[in-house]
């Protein structure tokens, strides 16, 4: 790819004065009518251009002022418009004719803008169609850096479409139940994990005139993690963690959990294989020998280990009340939690991420006991 | 999340020239920071057009320390030939199948790893790294903020990366990692969802090689469990200064200088990146593939 | 009529001297396939091929007839498959046979038959698939318990009504969460407060004859009291009448095949069992669980055999009277193909099945599991193919309900799965080898590991007059061998693979050690070259037998021992290949991946082949 030149920038800012202007009369003409920045009129703008002037004068810097606006319109995905900024290039101009054309760079400057326009749709994601490549071969003929740029752009898009394991659809729902309950889907990695909503968000006018807000709460839980609960000691405290941030393409979402602190190694239970498990074979061989060397494909280090994790949870405020209501909730199903004491580890809202200690005292915590809480609640 | 400007994280380690200074003249001089390794010039600042000879600390005190740095570097090397291949012996070296080659388990592992973000440039990401909780795993967090610095020059922003360090032996030589029995590389991460990008530098012979790297992607689902995010070193594609390059080579496994972490998904707001270790292993099921990217003649 | 055919039976039984039929020649049955994993092969074990004395012979074709008789004329399977149950008429007609009691001892009103004899009479009685699984069912598992683990108390309460048929018998120990695993039986019984009786309480689902049974062998759990005092769940064997009140019973299940055999779920609630009844001693149930299965399986072998031999006869009718292009279908070489395998397979499961029993007839306590498990896993295989292959001869008649081969078909299914499936029996006949090879094996392979001088010099030169061409001697060919000259190609074959399998366990041992109890891929390649090796041993003896004393076409007999043999070689090469670690052959690695990556998203992972990227 060809090294841009920092002149690129000195075209953004020195315009032709006749042109920006007429760029503002028309930018401001839409603004008069309400609401309008969008592809219609954006279209409109560029069309407006191509019918004034037959040569197309200052359509380079005109190209430039379009892309910048583009973001403002809510164009910047649509292929369809970049094809007709595209479209703006006067044709079979800028064809390199003979091979003293095609080695020196034949009219740099619109070949920097087409470059340009393609390296916007490059990185907003969107990849060139036929049309595209259809008006590049008119405009710069085969063998031009935009048409290189495009050869390139259409080798690499598709092997690096799909190569996210886990993908995000795209669009996002907006309702923000759904998008709770497809972020706790995605990850509670575990397709038996059944999403429960608690409570969906509305808001309510009580007698006195207070409006009082329930956010919305939902929570997943799958099958192993609810016998783990049930297995757990209920002398030992579990506690809701968070909140824990999860980016979802550019959509920040919070959620929380519900865990245990592992237990110390005299407390373990082992996980000895009794000899008499199996009736039709032995699942234990009674031999003093170990795996090879050659065969051993375990890493020499001690993973990080974490108390287990036994609910997760996404509300619309973070606040012990919210949170408590997901637990009340989550007792249905367990009904141990009834007699565990719940501890409530709450960082102070989601901002700058404080860094994890190892002591457990930023945020509030209190140890209470469920009973009390069905009473107020 | 392709074009990014990365190269500028080199500017750290303060890298003595290879040739110019000779070797014994080298310990007693400081504060020379060689022209190849750090060639950018923030825009708006201007040219330091100091002369050489300005620049040079003289003293002798480090030259003393120097010397004993660089003959223990000697020593260990000699003694670690003798072992084997990079100081392990060699029954270790032909058997092992998994090696553990960075773990985060105290502040001396942390120092290895250089932190650096759009800072450099104007902007105003932050990046910090700590150890993590009960000191078993790194943390690397941060706020990204992709607002471009106003330096006319500057297009777009909003990057933060994580790089181990370079290695250096006895008397400024490099030292190489040598991974070329494995062919996966193993991460142990927990992140927040947001898609990061792995760079190996293999360090070239020729100095106009110097800034490529090979990438690939790296997506952690985010989530409270930890992951194991396996990536066969064939999938790693060439790129320099932040462009995929069009002649695409397999990696040769047997001079990697670092490996690094790059964040740049176009998204203000905090982030977070949790790595517990970072292993190489040898794949049985990935023997069949040799390189995934085509060799077709690309300019005809 | 068939009643008389009985007394006449067990007349001429009793004319027998007294102590003629427990005359039995050889040595105590050692571990014959335990050696094979060794790389060493006894011969003595299997060579010559086991007989049976004349009068015995005698006496059990005076069985055969009657039996073969009732089977032809009295047994209508179709009517049995139609009506899923089988007519109390030919109920009485086996009880009248005596067949009912075949292997319960004639103290206590059975026949007494020996394993040879059984066997060979389960030739003929699997014939009716629905007939052959309720015998088995009552006699096989449901009362062995009583005969191998009981009191002499029990013996003569149960056994006499139970061999004459009066009642029938049950083995009960699946239950919905648990096939195989004794850990999530859910089944109680708690001791009274009295002391004693249990009071049992639980589910047991798919049992066969539950609906028509009186007495039951039930696995429950109690408590135990250990040594150190510690109070442990463990499982007990228990006979359960059905007079003891609380049990009931669901409907008969609606199957693929052996429709006539009935299956249904059994309840306990609060059943009385007096402690006399607990088999073995409380708490264990497991070892009582493990003996019932391991010796019930080997008749499965004659079973199948017997079968595919009358489908070779309705076939070959069929084939050679049928004309396709003015020829008749026998005529053409792709038919002939499945005749020949079908023979084949007839033959290795019928040499199979009789050594076991020979083997098993020897006096001593004779450990022969592994040996009726790899019986039993070849047999149901073989006989799943070839029905599956004769039904194809007959082409779309084959599959037409007036003709019997889609009910044997359906039939023959089940063999596949139940007393063990044949995923898990591989797992048993490789790892008890493993097992034995390995306590063997320690002290040597510790010292490899070691890196002992010696050995490893001597490993090296061993490999390296292999890779020379060595030849194997185990002393089946030769001057002295024990095989007969005609079968010398398929001896030398059969000495080198077991050679080499006795080289690579040996690998295998070092190579993963106790882990190895994970790596299933590898055991099942074990047990399959395992099964060959005794089927090209058991092939190779009879035929080697049939020649030296001359019986009725032992020529043809030494073309399908040697035509299994070669194949049989082939195949135990390609697996030995496959279980080296870095073969190309061995495709474990991306085989476990390819399933992981499936079973991650549960469905098939690839993108449709008209998909699009741009």
């Amino acid at each position: 790819l060809s090294v841009h030149l920092s002149q690129q920038t000195l075209a953004d800012e020195l315009m032709p004065p006749r042109l920006s202007q007429s760029e503002v009369e028309l930018n401001s003409n839409s603004n008069s009518s309400e609401d309008a920045r969008t592809k219609a009129t954006f279209q409109k703008v560029v069309e407006v251009f191509c019918k004034r002037d037959i040569r197309r004068r200052g359509h380079v810097e005109f190209i430039y002022m379009a892309l910048k606006k583009m973001p403002e319109f809510g164009v910047e995905k649509d292929i369809a418009v970049y094809n007709k900024i595209l479209d703006v290039f006067p044709k079979e101009i800028f064809v390199a004719r003979n091979f003293i054309q095609r080695m020196f760079n034949h009219y740099p400057r619109q070949q920097e803008c087409a470059i340009e326009l393609l390296e916007q749709m490059e990185s907003y994601g969107i990849m060139p169609n036929n049309q595209t490549k259809f008006l590049l071969l008119q405009i710069f003929g085969i063998k031009s850096h935009p048409i290189r740029k495009y050869q390139r752009m259409m080798y690499w898009f598709p092997k690096f479409k799909h190569v996210n394991p886990y993908p995000v659809p795209d669009p996002l729902p907006q309702d923000p139940v759904d998008l709770a309950r497809h972020a706790l889907q995605r990850i509670a990695a575990n397709f038996d994990a059944r999403v429960v909503v608690y409570q969906l968000p509305m808001t309510e006018l009580t007698e006195a005139g207070k409006e009082s807000d329930y956010p919305y709460i939902v929570g997943i839980q799958s099958p192993e993690q609810r016998s783990s609960l049930a297995q757990h000691n209920p002398d030992r405290p579990v506690f809701v963690e968070g909140p824990f941030r999860l980016w979802l393409k550019k959509t920040c979402v919070y959620y929380y959990v519900l865990r245990a602190e592992l237990l110390p190694p005299e407390l373990r239970v082992g996980k000895a294989i009794d000899p008499e498990r199996n009736f039709y074979y032995p699942m234990v061989l009674d031999l003093d020998l170990g795996r090879d060397r050659l065969d051993d494909m375990e890493f020499d280090t001690d993973e990080v280990e974490e108390g287990p994790v036994f609910a997760m949870c996404m509300a619309g405020a973070g606040d012990q009340v919210t949170l408590a209501k997901w637990i009340l909730g989550l007792q249905e199903t367990n009904p141990i939690l009834s007699q565990t004491p719940v501890v409530f580890r709450l960082s102070p809202g989601p901002r700058e991420l404080q860094p994890i200690t190892g002591s457990d005292d930023d945020g509030e915590e209190e140890v209470f006991e469920n009973q009390h809480w069905k009473h107020e609640l | 999340m392709m074009a990014l400007v990365l190269n500028r994280a080199f500017i750290f380690s303060r890298c003595h020239q290879q040739n110019g200074i000779s070797i014994l003249l080298g310990p007693c001089v400081t504060g020379f920071i060689s022209r190849p390794y750090s060639t950018y010039r923030r825009p708006g600042t201007k040219p330091d057009n100091t002369p050489h000879w300005k620049t040079i600390n003289f003293s002798f005190q480090n030259a003393a320390d120097e010397m004993k740095k660089r003959l223990g570097l000697i020593k260990k090397e000699i003694v670690d030939h003798c072992k084997g291949p990079e100081g392990r012996s060699f029954v270790e070296w032909m058997v092992e199948q998994t090696r553990v080659v960075w773990e985060f388990r105290n502040q001396k592992d942390l120092d290895g790893w250089v932190v650096s973000s759009d800072a450099e440039i104007g902007g105003k990401s932050e990046a910090y790294l700590t150890l993590g909780k009960n000191n078993q795993s790194a943390l690397l967090y941060g706020t990204l903020n992709t607002d471009v610095p106003r330096d006319g020059e500057t297009r777009r922003s909003g990057y933060c990366s994580m790089r181990s360090k370079l290695q250096w032996g006895a008397f400024n030589q490099k030292n190489f990692y040598d991974w070329s029995t494995f062919n996966t590389l193993h991460l142990r991460v927990r992140g927040d969802g947001r898609p990061w990008m792995v760079n190996i530098y293999t360090d070239p012979y020729y100095s106009h090689q110097k800034d490529d790297l090979y990438n690939y992607f790296m997506y952690p689902r985010g989530g409270p469990y930890w992951e194991e995010i396996k990536i066969p070193f064939s999938k790693f594609f060439l790129s320099s200064r932040g462009r995929i390059q069009d002649n695409q080579y397999l990696m040769w496994l047997d001079k990697i200088r670092t490996l690094g972490f790059t964040l740049g998904d176009k998204a203000d707001g905090p982030f977070q990146l949790e790595i517990d270790f970072i292993g190489l292993s040898k794949d049985g099921a990935y023997t069949g593939e040799e390189f995934p990217y085509e060799q077709y003649k690309r300019n005809p | 009529m068939s009643g008389i055919g009985l007394l006449l039976l067990r007349a001429t039984r009793a004319s027998l001297p007294a102590g003629a039929r427990c005359l039995r020649t050889g040595r105590p049955c050692p571990a014959f396939a335990k050696e094979l994993f060794m790389g060493k092969i006894e011969t003595k074990d299997v060579f010559p091929f086991p007989e049976i004395s004349n009068e015995e012979l005698k006496e059990m074709n005076q069985f055969v007839g009657p039996v073969e008789k009732f089977f032809s004329e009295e047994v209508d399977s179709k009517k049995i498959d139609q009506d899923a149950k089988i007519p109390p008429e030919t109920l009485n007609g086996l009880k009248n046979l005596g067949l009912f009691g075949m292997q319960i001892p004639e103290e206590y009103g059975g026949l007494g038959l020996s394993n040879t004899m059984y066997a060979r009479l389960g030739e003929i009685i699997s014939l009716d698939g629905s007939i052959g699984v309720t015998l088995a069912a009552h006699q096989a598992i449901g009362l062995k318990g009583i005969l191998i683990a009981g009191t002499e108390e029990q013996k003569e309460k149960y056994l006499p009504k139970l061999a004459s048929g009066e009642h029938i018998a049950a083995f009960c120990l699946t239950e919905p969460g648990s096939g195989s695993d004794s850990a999530s039986i859910q089944s109680r019984a708690i001791l009274s407060e009295d002391g004693k009786n249990f009071i049992l309480n639980g589910s047991k689902i798919w049992i066969s004859n539950g609906g028509i049974a009186d007495v039951f062998t039930v696995f429950a759990r109690t408590e135990v009291v250990d040594e150190d005092g510690d109070v442990k769940d463990k499982i007990t064997a228990f006979i359960v009448e059905r007079a003891f009140g609380g049990i009931t019973h669901g409907k008969p299940e609606d199957k693929l095949g052996i429709r006539g055999s009935n299956t249904c779920e059994v309840h306990f609630e609060n059943t009385q069992v007096p402690i006399e009844n607990v088999v073995g001693e409380v708490g264990g149930g497991f070892k009582v669980a493990m003996n019932i299965l391991n010796s019930g399986r080997f008749s499965m072998g004659s079973a199948c055999a017997g079968m595919i031999k009358k489908l070779i006869e309705m076939t070959a009718e069929y084939a050679c009277t049928r004309k396709q292009f003015n020829k008749k279908l026998s005529d053409f070489e792709l038919i002939q193909e499945k005749f020949a395998l079908l023979a084949q397979k007839a033959y290795v499961m019928e040499s199979m099945a009789y050594l076991t029993a020979g083997m098993m007839d020897r006096p001593g306590v004779p450990d022969c599991s592994i040996e009726a498990a790899m019986v039993k896993v070849f047999s149901s295989e073989g006989a799943w193919t070839c029905v599956s292959e004769a039904l194809q001869i007959l082409g779309g008649l084959g599959y037409m309900k007036d003709y019997p081969y889609e009910r044997y078909l359906r039939d023959c299914r089940i063999l596949l799965i139940f007393e063990g499936t044949n995923e898990i029996l591989r797992m048993y006949i490789a790892l008890t080898g493993m097992q034995y090879a390995g306590k063997i094996l320690t002290d040597k392979i510790k010292a490899i590991k070691r890196g002992h001088a010696g050995l490893a010099l001597e490993m090296f030169w061993s490999r390296f007059r292999d890779s020379l061409g060595r030849k194997v001697d185990l002393g089946l060919v030769g001057k002295d061998g024990v095989v007969h000259s005609s079968l010398q190609e398929s001896g030398k074959k059969l000495e080198e693979n077991i050679y080499y399998f006795g080289f690579n366990v040996e690998g295998l041992l070092r190579r993963f050690g106790k882990t190895i109890v994970d790596e299933q891929l590898i055991l099942k390649r074990v047990a399959d070259i395992l099964i060959n090796l005794y089927a090209m041993t058991a092939v190779i003896s009879r035929a080697s037998r049939s020649i030296s004393i001359g019986l009725r076409n032992h020529d043809h007999e030494v073309m399908l021992a040697n035509l299994f043999c070669t194949e049989a070689y082939f195949k135990n090469n390609y697996a030995i290949t496959e279980l080296d670690k870095y073969a190309p052959e061995n495709m474990d690695e991306s085989i476990k991946r390819v399933a992981k990556q499936v079973l991650e998203k549960r469905a098939y992972v690839c993108s449709h082949p008209l998909e699009r990227t741009f």
